[in-house]
Order: structure tokens, then sequence, then C-alpha cells
């Protein structure tokens, strides 16, 4: 059996699972729809409701603080990883990294309004702790006899952080990467559905709740699903070609 | 030629070097036995620049203060390859001031002189331990050195790829007539590698006995069994055996 076919079997044995709770009316229909009625309503939001631009909105939130949070997280986190101060720093990394992004949205709104700078810095602040943590911890574990080599080959300052400690630390900076990705997501979702916003995929889930459009509400969580697996899968993939030797 | 005169070093309180004196001639292979933890390493990395030493000099026939050139070859491949690199990008790295054309030739030659030409588009994980080793000598080569350092650089391979891995060695190093230094624990390696053998004792450490080995070079690996090998090995186990006890 080919793995599309057993993908094919599992898509519907869940579909029927579902289909005979939601037919058991353990739930009323309203609160609990089946998923023909799903299915219908991803048709609708995408034929009607312009859900694509909630997409396209959502995926620019996520990916520019995704890539403002990488890009800060490994320059501070290598500026820690060669700090004497190493230590005494990453506790206070640590201590920011308990702070649950959602508990701050009261001050990222007072600091910066209620419009995309407020919700991009959300999701810096999400992903630049991790990052920031990973790299260091790149910086601090790289293999010594590599450098070693470096030395012996008359290398610079420069030549050995750009050719030999950037790629050396680049497998774990990678992993904080993929931790980022999924903590971007969650922190969009939730910034489009308590920050001010007339789009994204948050806002939608929150309007079709409060309209009970639960059908087209459904739809959308499970869109929002496809949009975090697949922004993953493009990551793992880039990662398995620029980062080859990770794990060898 | 290569004058290790008087080194000395010791890490906080401990003196692991005490004095180490001896001399690597021309085109010279010299292998250092002692047991673990006496600081063949650390000497090695002191002759290398990567450590300092407390007391001693390292002389070279160069004039001036011109630094000596070293390249080591350590006893992890997988830890001093470049894995983000290619075979042939890690011996190309290893080139320095050389124009590009010139350097794709040098690095080219090495391979062929390797037999890793079919191999140079390969990472280093996709090789065996014994090839990945091959690569750290040609990187080595490339480094063109005074001297080649190398720390165990037969131990980290099965028995078998050890062997043929000094044979190519022994094949190369005739070619190159370059001085060589190798740390290692086997007699039979020092014997089979080395012109001169240099015994250290337990730390704090000093030159306990100097051999000589003037068996012809290139040896052939079925030398070990012969009479005069046999002469060496019982030398080197009179002259340990002071500290086995």
């Amino acid at each position: 059996m080919s793995n599309f076919v057993k993908q094919l079997l599992i898509i519907l044995t869940l579909s029927w699972c579902w289909f005979l709770l939601s037919s058991a009316n353990i739930f009323p229909a309203l609160l609990f729809p089946s998923p023909p009625e799903i299915i219908k309503s991803f048709y609708i939001i995408f034929a009607e409701d312009g859900i694509s631009y909630d997409i396209y909105l959502t995926i620019i939130r996520m990916v520019s603080g995704l890539v403002a949070g990488i890009a800060l997280g490994v320059v501070v986190g290598v500026l820690i990883g060669f700090s004497s101060l190493v230590k005494q720093i990453t506790f206070w990394v640590d201590f920011l990294r308990s702070i649950p992004g959602a508990a701050l949205f009261p001050a990222f709104m007072l600091l910066f309004g209620l419009g995309e700078l407020a919700k991009i810095f959300s999701v810096i602040f999400a992903t630049v702790l991790i990052v920031i943590i990973n790299t260091t911890y790149g910086i601090k574990n790289m293999n010594k006899t590599r450098l070693m080599v470096a030395q012996t080959l008359k290398l610079s300052k420069l030549q050995t952080f750009f050719q030999i400690i950037l790629p050396e630390s680049l497998p774990y900076i990678s992993v904080g990467i993929r931790h980022a990705i999924s903590y971007s997501l969650i922190m969009v979702i939730v910034t489009e559905m308590f920050m001010g916003t007339q789009y994204g995929l948050g806002k939608r889930i929150v309007d079709f709740h409060l309209t009970y459009e639960t059908g087209k509400m459904y739809a959308v969580i499970i869109l929002t699903g496809m949009v975090g697996y697949f922004v993953n899968r493009l990551y793992i993939f880039f990662e398995a070609k620029k980062i080859h030797w990770m794990g060898r | 030629m290569l004058k290790i005169i008087n080194v000395t070093k010791s890490f906080g309180q401990t003196k692991i070097l005490d004095g180490i004196n001896f001399e690597v001639a021309d085109n010279e292979i010299v292998a250092i036995v002692g047991p673990n933890g006496c600081g063949k390493s650390t000497l090695l990395k002191i002759i290398a620049g990567l450590e300092t030493m407390d007391n001693g000099e390292i002389k070279t026939s160069k004039v001036g203060d011109e630094e000596i050139k070293t390249s080591i070859i350590f006893q992890d491949h997988r830890a001093s390859l470049f894995p983000w690199k290619t075979i042939g990008g890690n011996i190309e790295f290893a080139i320095t001031k050389m124009d590009y054309k010139l350097k794709k030739i040098k690095v080219d030659q090495i391979l062929s002189q390797l037999n890793l030409t079919k191999h140079q588009h390969k990472f280093p994980y996709q090789l065996s331990g014994g090839m990945s080793q091959l690569v750290a000598f040609g990187r080595a080569i490339a480094q063109d050195p005074d001297i080649f350092l190398l720390d165990e650089p037969f131990s980290a391979m099965d028995y078998h790829a050890s062997l043929k891995l000094q044979q190519q060695f022994i094949e190369l190093m005739a070619l190159i007539k370059k001085p060589a230094c190798i740390v290692t624990h086997s007699f039979d390696e020092a014997i089979l590698l080395a012109d001169k053998i240099v015994i250290l004792s337990a730390s704090p450490t000093k030159v306990i006995q100097i051999l000589k080995n003037n068996i012809e070079r290139p040896r052939k690996i079925e030398m070990l069994s012969s009479l005069e090998a046999q002469e060496i090995k019982q030398l080197l186990f009179t002259n340990i055996s002071s500290f086995l006890l």
C-alpha cells in the first residue's frame, strides 16, 4: 500500500469518527458541525470571505517577526557566547523566557499601539530568546579541535568566526529556529485575536466564533494548522539542504 | 631541523613536562611514546604554538624570527575535518596565499596523490574512518608545513584500516621528504614509521631514552617481524618496564 493511500485511509477514518461524534448529538450541531459542513465552509471562506488575504497577512506577520527575531537572536547570542559574563546573562535570558509572551501584550500595546508594530514585536519577543539561547550554546560548545586547526592555518579572527565558528554553531542555531517557528505562529494567532485588527487567521477564528459560524471556525483552525505545518516543512527542507552535516 | 630544548610546562601546581630535549632532523620521522597523561599531546601543541611553555625553546634552522609552519593531524578525524566542506573543499581551505588557478591545480594534485579524486565532492561524514583521516593528511600536506605533527593518527579506526593508512603514510612521506613528529601508544607503529623513538616517562615527564631505528625507509609492514625490529621492540619494553610497576 502506498504512503498516499495509507494517509488517505487515516484521514477517512478520522473524518468518520468525527462524523459519528457529530451525528451522536452529544453537542448541538451548531457547536459541533459535521465534516461535510466543514468542507463546505472551506469552500465558502475562500470563495466568499476572501480568506486568502488573511492567510497572506498572517504569514507576513509571522515571517517578518521571525526573521527579525532570528537575526537579532543570532547576533545577541554570538555576543553573549563570547562574553565573559555568559553565565550571568544566560540566567536573565532564561528568566525572560519564563514570562509567557501573552503576559506582555498589555505592555506591548501601551508601547507600540494596536497596529502591526505591536504584533511583530510580540513575535520577536517570543522567538528571539530561544534563538539567543541556542546560539550561545552553539558558540560555547563548539568543537575545540577544529578551532586548533584554524589556529594552525593562521586564520584571522574574522575568518575564524565566519569560516569556522559560525558554520560550527549552525546546527545549534537551527534547533533554536525550529522552536522559534512554532512559537511565532502561536504568537501571531493570539495577537490577531486580542490586538485590534481587521484581518488575519486569528481574527477570523474569533469572528466566526462570535457569529456562531462554527463550520467556518473549524475550517480556519484547520487552515492555521496547515500554515504552521507548511512553514515547518519548508524550513526542514531548507535545513537539510543548507546544514546537511547536522547530526552526522 | 627542529630542536626542542628544555621544554617545561605546568598546569597549575602540577608539573607536566620537566625539561624535554630532542631533535628532529630534516626529513626525519620521530615517534614519541610514553604513558597516558605524560603530556605527549601537550608537547605537540607547544611545538605547533597552540600552547605556551613555561620555559625552554623550540629552535629551527629558519633564519630570523620567522615562525615555523606546522600542521597537526589529530586522532579524531571526525572532529578535525570541516563537515560543511567537501573533501576537495577541506583540502583547498588549507592552502592560503595562492591564486585560484594554482590552488585548483594543487588540490587536484593532492587528491590524486591520495587516490581521493573520485571522492572529492563527497562530505567527510560520507567516508570511512581511514579515508577521512587520509583527507586530514591531505589537508596537512596542503598547508605545506615545515613539520608534520601527528597526535595518535592511527588509533581512531579499526586495525586493518590503521595498517592500510600507515602504509599510505609511509609512501607519502617518502615522496614529501619532510620531518614529522608522531605521538603514539603503539610500539609497532613507532618502529614501522619512525627513524627515532623518544621514550617519555610518566609526569613530571622527562626523556628516558632516545632509540635510533636505522632500518631503511620506506618500510613494509612485514618488516615488523624482522630481527632488527624485534631488537628495537625489546629495547622499548626494557625502557618502559620501570614505569609499568
